[in-house]
């Protein structure tokens, strides 16, 4: 319980940076940092289940929050950075 | 760069496969969506009987094995299937002898090939009394199967109960128009990563259903990319991929075909007695991978020989395929483990064995499941967002290619069709529940039916010859809230499971399908309720206006 929450936290970070007023965001610094939050998530995903199932439970949570954070209403405010 | 003019044409048939096929697609994809917890969720939910069932005494089953070998013919034991009394298939342990050349004393014409025959034995799993037995073919022995509204919803997304070849060619035509759709998507929005995060629903309703059809097709592109495909393969290769490979290499001989690669091949048996050891293997296969969800049936080839080998599936597990554990049947000791295709040379094998988990999403227990079916859902909306943008941009263009009312017949048909088979599909919980416990029938399937169809039929209808669109809508979305928040009333009633017991009886599932339901049935209320106060307001000032306007 405790990997699958530090999972999900890691692929909302990981998203929630990449997002920057409904584009994806031009900053290297947050590519950066993004890609190095879903690296992170996607080696803790298949240590805890398995290569191959890790890799296909990672790609579907980033699908399934992806498509939630893009679709949430608070991210029609302007992001401020 | 692609010329505009080609990127015009692919727009143009990515609309038209979309209004062509969308309606279809919404109902395979969220019958899907619904199946994906077809077993065990939705069968602990609609045959209470199950929610808890005993731990299995192996040794008990072995000895109980021992005693029926007797009772049948010696050409019975060829072989010996065990089915662990189990959420997904029969529900009392059962033990099956099988001749796979039939009776030897019936003499066969030429070319005429022996109907398998056999013996069916099924024991209470509590007491390990018989309390069914039945012999005859196989057909007929494997006809006393499965029912209930979890294996009807299977069935209907597997072929939309149309059978054999013309249902499973629909699904998988379905699939590969699908894939269509995505791959001229991809062509057409362009701007595919910039675009991750656009949502303006604060605009307009046609910019609004731009954006989600965007955001839910570009995020959800691997998983529907996989879907499609997965959904195409399963549709097509039992009516056209299988026969086509067995005309080329079998002779036509489909059943041959699948055997060579598929079946264990069958031990050389050395008349050699020698017991098998059935209580063994099932606790050995138990232990396999702690992490595994289920043992399947455990089958015995040569029952009693020496040569005896033994085979069970292990499903779950750290790999995402199902793999088929091979015993030797004398000593109980595990020969080898892979997948259900593992005989198959190079890549084809694990990717054969892929297809099936990745389609139907069990090979990570409820957490899977739970994406899966969410992003179904998504899978579902796809077609339909894009159904309501072609009509909407239809009704706001200066231009349009049809007539007003062809748009808004159009749109009924899809709020009706969808939205008929959304309450069809839950009106399927009450209903089992209902049938079964209420009158007693244990047969659901076919009675199901009798609801299903026509519900869906008259909501569909009703949407058509509704006066208002609007009011159409409404009163589908209060119909649908209203079979979801039934649910919870109707399971506490007729089986006593509830939130403030669950801790005692540990009905887990079936509680926590009723407060998923009925969370689900409130949000839609509150959903529909906001809509219908908007809607509302709206009207207000479109009378309001004129009048300022005069005054002014």
């Amino acid at each position: 319980m405790l990997v699958f929450t530090l999972l999900t936290l890691l692929i909302v970070l990981g998203l929630l940076v990449l997002n920057f007023n409904g584009a994806l965001t031009a900053d290297p610094k947050f590519q950066i940092l993004s890609t190095v939050l879903l690296i992170v998530g996607a080696v803790l995903c298949c240590q805890q289940y398995g290569v191959l199932r890790g890799s296909f439970i990672f790609l579907g949570m980033v699908t399934l929050v992806g498509t939630v954070l893009a679709l949430l209403p608070w991210q029609f405010k302007q992001i401020k950075r | 760069m692609m010329k505009s003019k080609t990127i015009k044409k692919l727009y143009t048939l990515h609309s038209w496969v979309g209004i062509v096929t969308g309606i279809l697609l919404f109902v395979i994809a969220f019958t899907g969506a619904v199946s994906v917890f077809s077993k065990p969720e939705l069968r602990l939910w609609g045959n209470p009987e199950v929610r808890s069932l005993p731990d299995l005494n192996y040794q008990k089953v072995e000895d109980l094995v021992a005693e029926y070998a007797k009772k049948v013919p010696d050409h019975y034991r060829e072989e010996v299937m065990i089915f662990p009394p189990s959420v997904n298939s029969y529900t009392n342990l059962t033990i099956i002898f099988e001749s796979h050349h039939g009776d030897p004393n019936v003499e066969l014409k030429e070319g005429q090939r022996p109907t398998p025959i056999g013996a069916m034995y099924q024991f209470d799993p509590h007491t390990y009394e018989l309390v069914f037995e039945k012999q005859g073919t196989m057909d007929e022995i494997f006809n006393t199967g499965a029912s209930g509204f979890a294996y009807f919803l299977v069935s209907f997304h597997a072929d939309l109960h149309l059978g054999r070849p013309i249902g499973l060619l629909t699904t998988g035509v379905l699939g590969l128009t699908m894939m269509l759709s995505i791959v001229t998507g991809i062509f057409i929005h362009r701007k595919i990563l910039g675009q991750l995060f656009t949502f303006r629903p604060q605009k307009t309703f046609s910019l609004m259903l731009t954006d989600s059809h965007k955001v839910i097709g570009v995020w959800g592109l691997l998983f529907n990319s996989v879907i499609a495909f997965t959904g195409a393969f399963l549709g097509l290769a039992i009516v056209v991929l299988v026969p086509a490979a067995a005309f080329v290499s079998f002779g036509g001989d489909q059943e041959k075909l699948i055997e060579t690669f598929t079946a264990v091949p069958e031990p050389v048996i050395q008349h050699v007695e020698q017991p098998t050891q059935i209580a063994k293997i099932l606790e050995h296969a138990n232990l396999i991978d702690p992490d595994a969800m289920e043992i399947g049936t455990l089958t015995v080839l040569g029952y009693n020989d020496a040569s005896a080998i033994a085979f069970t599936n292990v499903i779950g597990g750290e790999s995402v395929a199902t793999q088929l554990a091979v015993y030797q049947g004398s000593t109980g000791e595990l020969k080898e483990i892979n997948g259900n295709f593992g005989r198959l040379e190079g890549a084809s094998g694990p990717v054969l064995d892929l297809l099936f988990p990745l389609h139907f999403g069990n090979f990570g227990g409820i957490l899977v499941k739970v994406i899966w079916g969410v992003l179904g859902i998504g899978t579902a909306l796809l077609p339909l967002t894009g159904m309501m943008l072609w009509i909407e941009r239809g009704l706001n263009s200066n231009s349009p290619k049809y007539s007003e009312r062809t748009y808004q017949r159009f749109s009924k048909l899809v709020l009706g069709s969808c939205g008929g088979i959304v309450i069809a599909v839950f009106a399927l919980f009450p209903a089992q529940m209902i049938i079964k416990q209420g009158f007693g029938i244990e047969n659901v399937t076919p009675i199901l039916g009798y609801i299903f169809y026509p519900l869906w039929l008259v909501i569909t209808v009703a949407a058509m010859i509704w006066p208002s669109e609007k009011s159409a809508r409404s009163a589908i979305f209060y119909l649908c809230a209203a079979v979801m928040l039934s649910i919870m009333p109707i399971n506490i009633f007729y089986t006593g499971s509830h939130v403030f017991n669950v801790i005692n009886n540990g009905h887990y599932v079936s509680v926590g399908i009723d407060l998923v339901m009925t969370a689900l049935g409130i949000y839609l209320l509150h959903l529909t309720n906001k809509m219908q106060t908007t809607s509302d307001d709206q009207t207000q000032n479109s009378q309001l206006n004129p009048q300022l306007q005069g005054g002014a």
